[in-house]
């Protein structure tokens, strides 16, 4: 791995000149502050200077071995579980897309989607575990996230004709994280509409309204 | 059987699967799991606010459901 000294004025700074030396992107290396000092009369006078390490992260996740590894433990949860389950695994732009069918498959939804999200969440954890590494993983089952996901649009949709008829805000509740980004990204194709998330935890709403 | 699949679930959660202990107690409808791990690996399977146990106790749910049963999983310190 390669690795580099730098001096700058402050921290952002000494990254910002390291990462033009090392030609890449803040997620691809790794930042180590060496000293912080401030020479002269109360930090006023005088330089300031500081002095960090930058490493250039091995970037090339081995992803056939990911997959070997996803791939033995979804093997082995699906037998020990005793489910008549078939799935895939794929990658698209950087992530892991596993997809399941078969008989038993549905029991994995759950009420909304919500066993198909503890199992994403569980298998993402064992896996990200296992290889050190921070890899996406996202799980459907029969299509139902692509399926809920057209379902999300078109509600949006309506709604934002409702705003635009209207001018009143609208409001829409019991969403999950993923599926806010949805809306926010489909109210975002609107220029005089804005929508942003209000509240707290489970009872985390949108608010849809006119600029 | 919900014990095997448990087992290998926390034992891919937590730093020293050797310590993981897991025991079923089974009743007519509802079994009862009781999760034991080492000392520093109650928060990997607990997680941020509950979210580890709380996917475990889904998941199991699930899988307990379609087998005709109903689980309980708790966490002994």
């Amino acid at each position: 791995m390669k690795s580099i000294q730098l001096k700058g004025k402050n921290v952002e700074d000494a990254i910002a000149l390291g990462l033009r030396e090392l030609k890449t992107t803040r997620d691809n290396v790794e930042v180590d502050i060496i000293s912080k000092k401030c020479r002269g009369l109360f930090g006023i006078f005088g330089r300031k200077e500081v002095v960090i390490k930058m490493t250039l992260q091995d970037n090339n996740i081995d992803y056939n071995e990911i997959l070997t590894g996803i791939e033995t433990n979804i093997k082995n949860i699906i037998l020990l579980a005793n489910l008549n389950i078939k799935f895939k695994v794929d990658i698209e732009d950087g992530q892991v897309c596993i997809n399941m069918n078969g008989v038993d498959a549905p029991f994995l939804i759950g009420k909304s989607g919500d066993v198909l999200d503890a199992f994403e969440y569980l298998i993402s954890l064992m896996v990200n575990k296992k290889h050190k590494t921070k890899v996406k993983l996202s799980v459907d089952v029969d299509n139902y996230r692509a399926q809920k996901s057209i379902k999300i649009k078109d509600a949006t949709t309506k709604a934002v004709e409702k705003v635009l008829a209207t001018g009143e805000e609208y409001k829409i509740k019991n969403i999950r994280p993923n599926d806010r980004k949805i809306i926010h990204s489909v109210v975002s194709e609107f220029h005089e509409l804005s929508s942003k998330s209000v509240g707290q935890g489970n009872s985390r709403y949108i608010i849809i309204f006119k600029k | 059987m919900l014990k095997d699949f448990l087992t290998y679930i926390i034992q891919g959660l937590v730093d020293n699967p050797r310590e993981v202990k897991v025991n079923e107690i089974e009743g007519d409808k509802t079994s009862v799991i009781e999760l034991r791990v080492g000392n520093g690996d109650v928060g990997r399977i607990i997680g941020r606010q509950g979210s580890v146990i709380k996917a475990i106790r889904l998941l199991s749910n699930a899988i307990a459901v379609k087998h005709g049963k109903k689980v309980t999983v708790e966490v002994i310190g």
